[in-house]
């Protein structure tokens, strides 16, 4: 009997590191907190705790909420396979001084639902879905490094 | 950064972090190398001064004086000093930060000796001199306005750090990762965990030969049945379930790359073909 897939792949983690190339001002009145406030009313900052080394961190309950420039992959955001996988992933971003930008993408699904068969007809992880993530976070570093 | 060795205690700690911490780390970067690398802590009081060559000078005092580890601290206060100079006097304005806030400017004036050269002044020594009568600050703020009469400015700083009688040895250790500020660089997938499901037996005997391959390993961790490190990433096969397997791939960069894997990985188990297992190899870390 032939082994195959029950069901298809599905993302629960995914980890983006990038660098804005400069040092970066972090503190709760630095440049930082009013640029994302500005282009990013929906998210939530929590803000540094230098002494214990803890970034300045940006969240999104939802990463639908944030709007990209590519046509196709907003398009494709929008049918509702995706859309359903994508309005339950919430995006982390932690920021340093030094300009190191950590975005830590999580799907909020929890495991006991993974393994409902209504569950597993409503999700669809694709590499569009991948690449709509991706271009979420490249949106987000072009705001923060400043293009 | 400084690091201290204590008796009874394993390995390196550092001192608890304060308002003054950021700036001593900035100087140890600065002058790691006029530091001491290593020194004996017996001593009760060691003081050493850095910065001699730049516009400041810098001093530290290591005091062995505290009886626990949880006491140890450091403090800093910096002086910042201006002087002008005048036909028959300087004009000196102190200015201390004592690293919660600055303090009020004090002004004071200095007899001048009667051959003194402004290009041959060395503002360390001439403040050294001493002779110094406090001024009020509105006799002083007039004079200073004039630019042209500014010759230049120092600074002085003591640090002082307290550590426990029971250390052992202390170190300055630089830290690199204040130098280092990336290139710019799109964000990129750096890690990536997938979980899905697959349907149909594996044949005991197929497991059993791919173990001895060496390709798989027999109960990986989180309770997965087999684990499997390929080049691309870590797959982890739990056990069977209604003759459905959770499957989870773990340290990808894509989903291209984990599809690729656990086709190929079902290919081989499916048909036990010996090829695809020697083929599969290439993607594994022995």
């Amino acid at each position: 009997m032939n082994v195959e897939y029950g069901s298809p792949l599905v993302m629960h983690m995914l980890v983006l590191h990038g660098n804005i190339g400069s040092k970066i001002d972090i503190s709760r009145n630095g440049y930082i907190v009013d640029k994302m406030a500005i282009e990013f009313p929906e998210s939530r900052y929590i803000a540094p705790i230098e002494e214990h080394n803890i970034h300045a961190i940006f969240k999104w309950e939802c990463i639908l909420k944030i709007q990209i420039g590519d046509a196709k992959l907003s398009q494709h955001a929008k049918n509702e396979d995706a859309a359903n996988f994508l309005k339950c992933t919430e995006l982390t971003v932690s920021i340093t001084r030094l300009g190191t930008c950590i975005y830590r993408i999580g799907s909020k699904i929890r495991s006991e639902l993974e393994d409902t068969d209504a569950f597993k007809r409503d999700i669809n992880y694709s590499d569009e879905t991948e690449n709509f993530i991706i271009a979420v976070c490249c949106h987000i570093h072009d705001i923060i490094a400043g293009f | 950064m400084i690091r201290q060795y204590h008796t009874g205690v394993n390995g390196w700690t550092s001192l608890k972090n304060n308002v003054h911490n950021v700036r001593i780390k900035e100087i140890v970067n600065k002058y790691f190398d006029e530091l001491p690398s290593k020194f004996d802590p017996n001593v009760a009081v060691q003081s050493f001064r850095v910065g001699s060559e730049s516009d400041e000078s810098i001093f530290f005092h290591i005091l062995s004086n505290v009886s626990s580890r949880q006491d140890e601290n450091c403090n800093r206060s910096e002086q910042l000093f201006k002087v002008w100079n005048f036909k028959h006097f300087w004009i000196w304005q102190v200015t201390c930060d004592f690293g919660e806030s600055y303090g009020d400017e004090t002004y004071y004036k200095q007899q001048k000796e009667v051959n003194e050269v402004v290009s041959k002044i060395d503002i360390k020594e001439l403040w050294d001199k001493g002779n110094l009568m406090k001024m009020h600050d509105e006799d002083a703020y007039g004079v200073l306005r004039r630019e042209v009469n500014f010759v230049g400015s120092t600074k002085i700083t003591s640090i002082v750090i307290n550590v426990s009688q029971d250390t052992r040895l202390i170190e300055f250790v630089k830290d690199s990762k204040n130098d280092n500020v990336q290139e710019n660089t799109k964000p990129r997938p750096v890690n990536i965990c997938y979980t899905g499901r697959l349907k149909g037996k594996i044949a005991q005997e197929v497991i059993d030969k791919v173990v001895r391959k060496k390709l798989v390993k027999r109960r990986g961790p989180c309770g997965s049945e087999m684990h499997i490190d390929t080049y691309m990433g870590v797959v982890q096969i739990f056990g069977n379930n209604c003759n459905f397997r959770r499957i989870t791939c773990k340290a990808f960069v894509s989903k291209k790359q984990a599809d690729c894997v656990v086709e190929y990985l079902c290919r081989m188990v499916s048909s036990g073909s010996l090829l695809l297992c020697a083929v599969f190899f290439m993607f594994c870390i022995a």
